[in-house]
C-alpha cells in the first residue's frame, strides 16, 4: 500500500473512529470501494474495515480472494468477517505500543503461527462442528495436532484439497508412502482424479479404522465394488473379515491390486495339504495344472487359474468345486 | 507433483459467456479480486501410440487426435447468495466429468454429476473365443484361428444431490447414485482338466440413496439416516460352448445381485469447552437372494432350495470421549464394537466323505477401545503416550481347511514425541509395540480328508509388531525447505511351525522445497519404500525337484521370501522466464522391483522364479503466454514411459483353446495439447 494512503489512513482512524462505524453500519450492504481517501468501507465482508483499510487490493489482493468463495457470501446471515476467525486484534489493528514491528492479529493461521492449534481450528468449529466432522474429537489428525489450515486454503477462491485432481498432493504432504504407491502398475486412478483419498478417508473424522469413510473396510470397498459384497452361499472368510487382507488399496506391482502374488499369498493361510503346499516355478512348462512347478500355480492368474471365484460362490450343485470357488 | 496439469480448467467459449455473465469492467480491482471466477480450456491433443497403461484410466489410449475441453463457470447473485455452477473435464474425452449445481447459501442447493470412468486392461488377448462380452461364449480349439482383443470395463456414473436448511438448526441430504459398469476382464476356470479363457462379461449396475436429517446445535449436533445400496447383474450365468466337462459348468453362474440397507445415527456434544464426546451407531443389512444357476452337469442336488436366502447383519458402535483437564494434558478415549452376523441358513449343499457338508457361514466381533494422553511439555515438545486394545471373536465351522482361531485379543502400545512451533525444526517421533495373541488353534477338519494343523494363518498368527517413524521438517535458510520421513518396522510371527515368519518394512523420502522467487520455484523428492515377508510352507509332491532335478522328499520344509522395492524421485520447477512466459517443467521416475526367493530346508536349492521390475518415467512440459489480461495459450507435453520384464504371462497358454495374453514392455507414448484459454466474471 503506498505510503501516503496508509498515513491518511492512520489519521482517519485517529480521528474519525466515529465517522467511520457509523458511515460502516450505514454502508453495511454498499458495493465496496478501494481504500484511502475519506471513511473506510467493507471491501470483501460486513465489518471487514477494520481489517482491509490496510489489507487492500493494493497490499494484498490474494487475502481478498475470500470473496471469490463460499466464506465470502455475504448474502448468506452466517458468513463470518475477518475478525470472526482471527479476533478482535486490538493490538495489531492499532499497535497502541507505537512498536517497530506491529503485533500479530490475536489468531493467525500460518505455518510458522504460534496461535495454538486447537484455538486455530476452535474458529473453524464454530460454524462447521457437526455433519461430516461431527467426529472430529478424538479422532486421529485432530490428536496428531492438525490444524483445518493445514490442509484447507480460505483465502483462495480454489482450495486444493477440495479438488478432486489436487487433493493427493495435499495428503502426500504428510503421507509419503501413499505417493510412491499410486503409480504401481496395478492402481486405483488416482492419477486421473478419478478416485481421490476422500472417496476412501474422511479425514475429518471416521467410525471406521483409519479414517475410512464408511465404517469399516469393506463397506467403503463396497462404495464402488458391490459386486464383492455377497453374502454368498459359498464364503471366503478372508473376502468377509477385510478385503486389505489380500489387497493394497493404495497400489501394487501384483495384477488386482493383491499385496502378494499368487500362490504366496494363498500359502499365506492355507495348510500344505493337496496341492496347496506346492512350489511356483517353470520346471513343468507345459503343465497347466496345479502340480508342483507348473505353469498352472506360477503364471496366468494362478490359484484363480482354477478357483475363478475368490470372493465367494453361488453354485448350489453337489461338487466339491462348488464349494472350493472352482465354479 | 502435479498431476493432470495438461487439463488444468482456464479459458472460455462464446456460447458458455453468454450465459453466465460479460467480462469484468476494466479498472474495478477490487470486484476482479473478490467476485469468482470463470474459465475455459479449449483445444486440442494428440498421442502418438496406441496403448495400455498411459492410458488406462484416461481415456488417451489411442493414435490420433483428441479434442480437449474443460470449463470452470460459476455466477453468484450477490443479493440472494445463490451460486450457479457448471463445470467440466475432459469434456472432449472417454474420462469426462460434468457438474452443475445451485446453491442458495445457507438454504437449499441441489446438483447433478455425470462421470465416465474407463479402465483398459492392460493385457492384449489372443484368443479365438467368440462372444466375448456377451452371456454366451463359443470356445474354439488351439488350431482356431485367433484374433487380438482389448478388454475394457467402462463406468457411467450420475449423481442426483440436494440440501434443504429448515431454519438454522435442522437440514436434510439426499444423495442418489445410479453407476452402470460394462465391459469384460479377464478371468476363468479349468474344464475337464484344462484351465480356459472365459472372459467375465460385466452389466453391472449399482444404486446408492443416502438420506440424512442433521441438527447443529451449540452444544449437541446430530446426524441420523439411511444409506441404501443396490447392486444388479443383468447377466446372471454365461452361456459356454461346448459345455464344459466338470469343475465350470453351462451355464456358468456369474456374481449375484446384492442389497444392503443400513441405518445410522451420529453424533457429538460439547460438555465443556474442552470436553467433548462423540458416537456413531450403524446397523446394516445386506442380503443376497437370487434364484440359483444350477448349470450342467448339475449332478444330485442335495435339497430344494432355489435360492440361498443369504443374509448378514452388521452392527457397528463407536463411542469417544476426548478432553483437556489441564491446559497442558489431553486425553482421549475410543470405544469400538462390531458385530457380523450371518443369518444365512446353513443347508447341506455338497457331499464329502458320505457327509452332506452346509454352506459356509461366518460371524464375527470385535471390540476396541483406545486411550491416549498428551502433554505440552516445555520448548514446544509433546509428549503422547497411548494403547490399543482389539478382542476378536469368530465362529467356528464345522469344515476347516485353515487352522482355525476363535478369538484373537491384540494390544499396541504407543509413545511419540512431537516438537512443534519452532522457526526452524518441527519433527515428531513415534514407536509402537503391539502383540497379539489367540486361542489355541483348532484342527482342520473335513469329512473324507486328512488334514493337517501346521500353518498359522497370517490374518490370526500371534505375532509381534514393532514399528518406529521419524518426521523432520527443516528450514535451513528462508527460501529452502526440507521435509524428512524415515521408517522402520518388523513383524514376528509364531504359534506354529509353518506359515508367516517375520516381516520387514522401512520407508525413507526426503522433500526439499526452494522459492528462488516469487515467480521460480522448485522442488524435488526422493523416496524408498521396501516390503518384505518371509514365509514356510511343505512340500507335499514327489515330483517336487530341486534346481538340479533332483526329487524332494515329501514334507520337506520350504520357504519363500518375497520383498517388493520401489524408488521413486520426482523434480518440479516452475517460473516466469520473462513476464508474461510462464513455464514448468514435472519429472517423476519410479522403479519398482519384485523378489521371490524360495529355499528347502534340506539344504539343497529350489529353481528359482526371476525378479521382476515396473518402471515409469514421465517428464511433462507446459508453459503459457497470456494474450492479453483474460485469455492467453498453452502448451502441454507429456512423454511417459514404461518398461517392465514381468514374465506372469510369457509362457502362459491356455491350453483349452490356445489363448495367450501378452503386455507392451516397453511403451513410450507423448502427448502434446495446444489450448486456448479465456477468464472472466
Amino acid at each position: 500500500m503506498k505510503p501516503i494512503v496508509r498515513a491518511a489512513l492512520l489519521c482517519v482512524s485517529l480521528f474519525g473512529l466515529g465517522a467511520v462505524s457509523s458511515a460502516r453500519a450505514a454502508d453495511e450492504n454498499a458495493p465496496p470501494t478501494a481504500a484511502g481517501g475519506g471513511a473506510s468501507k467493507d471491501l470483501v465482508l460486513k465489518g471487514d474495515a477494520r481489517c482491509t483499510r490496510c489489507h487492500d487490493q493494493d497490499d494484498n489482493p490474494q487475502l481478498l480472494a475470500i470473496g471469490k468463495t463460499k466464506h465470502g457470501t455475504r448474502a448468506d446471515a452466517r458468513t463470518p468477517t475477518c475478525t470472526s476467525c482471527h479476533g478482535e486484534s486490538d493490538a495489531h489493528v492499532n499497535n497502541p505500543a507505537g512498536l517497530s514491528t506491529r503485533p500479530k492479529p490475536d489468531r493467525t493461521f500460518t505455518k510458522n503461527s504460534t496461535t495454538p492449534v486447537e484455538a486455530r481450528n476452535d474458529a473453524c468449529l464454530a460454524c462447521h462442528q457437526g455433519s461430516m466432522r461431527t467426529l472430529w474429537a478424538g479422532s486421529t489428525h485432530q490428536a496428531r495436532d492438525l490444524a483445518c489450515t493445514t490442509c484447507h486454503r480460505i483465502h483462495s477462491e480454489v482450495d486444493p484439497v477440495r479438488v478432486k485432481v489436487t487433493q493427493p498432493d495435499v495428503c502426500f504432504t504428510c503421507h509419503k508412502e501413499q505417493r510412491a504407491m499410486i503409480n504401481r502398475p496395478s492402481r486405483h486412478p488416482i492419477v486421473e482424479g478419478k478416485v481421490t483419498c476422500s472417496d476412501c478417508h474422511n479425514p475429518h473424522g471416521s467410525a471406521g479404522p483409519k479414517l475410512l469413510a464408511r465404517d469399516s473396510v469393506n463397506q467403503t470397498c463396497y462404495t464402488c465394488h458391490a459386486e464383492k459384497r455377497g453374502p454368498f452361499l459359498w464364503e471366503h472368510m478372508p473376502v468377509t473379515d477385510d478385503c486389505t487382507n489380500c489387497h493394497n488399496p493404495h497400489g501394487s506391482t501384483v495384477d488386482n491390486l493383491l499385496k502378494v502374488r499368487m500362490p504366496f499369498l494363498c500359502q499365506e493361510c492355507h495348510e500344505p495339504t493337496s496341492h496347496r503346499g506346492n512350489m511356483p516355478g517353470f520346471v513343468n512348462p507345459n503343465k497347466f495344472d496345479n502340480q508342483p512347478q507348473s505353469l498352472g500355480i506360477t503364471e496366468g492368474r494362478a490359484c484363480t487359474n482354477c478357483h475363478l471365484n475368490i470372493h465367494g460362490g453361488n453354485s448350489p450343485t453337489n461338487n466339491a468345486a462348488a464349494r472350493s470357488f472352482r465354479r | 507433483m502435479n498431476k493432470h496439469q495438461f487439463f488444468r480448467r482456464t479459458a472460455l467459449s462464446a456460447a458458455l459467456l453468454a450465459a453466465f455473465g460479460p467480462g469484468v469492467a476494466a479498472g474495478d480491482e477490487v470486484t476482479e479480486a473478490t467476485k469468482p471466477d470463470s474459465g475455459v480450456d479449449v483445444g486440442a491433443g494428440y498421442v502418438n501410440k496406441d496403448n495400455q497403461r498411459f492410458g488406462q484410466y484416461n481415456g488417451l489410449n489411442k493414435q490420433g487426435g483428441y479434442g480437449l475441453l474443460d470449463f470452470y463457470l460459476q455466477k453468484r447473485e450477490e443479493e440472494t447468495g445463490t451460486w450457479t455452477r457448471f463445470t467440466g473435464r475432459n469434456v472432449g474425452l472417454d474420462s469426462r466429468e460434468l457438474h452443475f449445481d445451485q446453491e442458495r447459501q445457507g438454504n437449499w442447493s441441489y446438483s447433478i454429476d455425470y462421470n465416465q470412468i474407463p479402465r483398459l486392461s492392460p493385457y492384449t488377448v489372443n484368443t479365438s473365443l467368440q462372444g466375448i462380452g456377451t452371456n454366451s461364449v463359443t470356445q474354439g480349439t488351439t488350431a482356431s484361428p485367433k484374433s487380438d482383443v482389448e478388454l475394457k470395463t467402462e463406468r457411467d456414473i450420475t449423481t442426483l444431490g440436494g440440501e434443504k436448511w429448515l431454519g438454522s438448526r435442522f437440514n436434510v441430504r439426499l444423495s442418489f447414485r445410479n453407476e452402470d459398469k460394462d465391459g469384460t476382464r479377464l478371468w476363468g476356470g479349468e474344464t475337464g482338466g484344462n484351465m480356459a479363457f472365459i472372459p467375465e462379461p460385466i452389466n453391472f449396475n449399482t444404486r446408492q440413496l443416502e438420506a440424512t436429517l442433521g441438527f447443529i446445535g451449540e452444544k449437541l449436533q446430530l446426524s441420523g439416516g439411511y444409506y441404501g445400496s443396490m447392486f444388479t447383474n443383468n447377466n446372471s450365468s454365461l452361456t459356454i460352448t461346448p459345455a464344459p466337462a466338470s469343475n465350470l459348468i453351462s451355464p456358468e453362474p456369474l456374481v449375484p445381485g446384492n442389497q444392503a440397507h443400513q441405518a445410522f445415527l451420529q453424533g457429538g456434544y460439547s460438555f465443556t469447552n474442552t470436553t467433548r464426546g462423540n458416537f456413531k451407531v450403524s446397523y446394516t443389512r445386506a442380503t443376497q437372494d437370487e434364484q440359483f444357476i444350477f448349470g450342467n452337469p448339475t449332478g444330485t442336488l442335495l435339497n430344494n432350495l432355489t435360492s440361498p436366502n443369504a443374509r448378514v447383519d452388521t452392527t457397528i458402535a463407536q463411542f469417544g470421549v476426548s478432553a483437556r483437564p489441564m491446559p497442558k494434558l489431553s486425553l482421549l478415549a475410543n470405544f469400538r464394537y462390531e458385530d457380523r452376523a450371518d443369518k444365512t441358513p446353513e443347508t447341506p449343499f455338497v457331499t464329502a466323505g458320505g457327509v452332506g457338508l452346509t454352506n459356509t457361514v461366518f460371524s464375527r466381533i470385535t471390540r476396541g477401545g483406545k486411550i491416549e494422553g498428551s502433554y505440552q511439555l516445555p520448548k514446544g515438545y509433546r509428549a503422547t503416550l497411548g494403547v490399543d486394545v482389539l478382542d476378536t471373536d469368530r465362529t467356528v465351522p464345522d469344515v476347516r481347511i485353515v487352522s482355525w482361531r476363535a478369538k484373537n485379543d491384540e494390544t499396541t502400545y504407543r509413545a511419540e514425541l512431537a516438537r512443534s512451533m519452532s522457526e526452524t525444526v518441527n519433527g515428531r517421533l513415534a514407536l509402537l509395540h503391539s502383540d497379539r495373541t489367540g486361542s489355541d488353534y483348532l484342527n482342520n477338519v473335513k469329512p473324507g480328508a486328512t488334514y493337517t494343523t501346521t500353518l498359522a494363518p497370517i490374518i490370526w498368527a500371534d505375532r509381534t509388531r514393532d514399528k518406529a517413524r521419524l518426521t523432520l521438517d527443516w528450514m535451513p535458510t528462508n527460501p529452502l525447505s526440507l521435509q524428512l520421513i524415515a521408517e522402520d518396522g518388523r513383524d514376528d510371527y509364531s504359534g506354529l511351525p509353518l506359515g508367516p515368519q517375520t516381516g520387514k518394512e522401512y520407508f525413507y523420502s526426503i522433500d526439499g522445497t526452494y522459492v528462488f522467487s516469487e515467480s521460480f520455484r522448485a522442488n524435488a523428492w526422493v523416496s524408498r519404500n521396501y516390503t518384505r515377508m518371509d514365509q514356510l510352507s511343505k512340500v507335499v509332491n514327489t515330483t517336487t525337484v530341486d534346481e538340479n532335478g533332483s526329487p524332494v522328499p515329501n514334507g520337506t520344509v520350504w520357504g519363500a521370501q518375497l520383498a517388493n522395492r520401489g524408488d521413486s524421485a520426482g523434480l518440479g520447477v516452475s517460473g516466469k522466464p520473462t513476464g508474461q512466459l510462464e513455464l514448468g517443467v514435472n519429472f517423476l521416475y519410479q522403479y519398482d522391483t519384485t523378489y521371490q526367493g524360495m529355499s528347502l530346508a534340506n539344504g539343497t536349492e529350489p529353481p528359482q522364479l526371476p525378479d521382476y521390475y515396473y518402471k515409469l518415467v514421465r517428464v511433462q512440459v507446459y508453459g503459457t503466454h497470456p494474450l492479453d489480461k483474460k485469455s492467453g495459450v498453452r502448451l502441454d507435453v507429456i512423454n511417459d514411459r514404461r518398461t517392465t520384464n514381468d514374465w506372469l504371462w510369457t509362457d502362459f497358454v491356455y491350453p483349452q483353446d490356445g489363448t495367450t495374453v501378452r503386455q507392451d514392455t516397453h511403451a513410450v507414448v507423448t502427448f502434446v495439447g495446444v489450448s486456448y484459454y479465456y477468464r472472466f466474471q
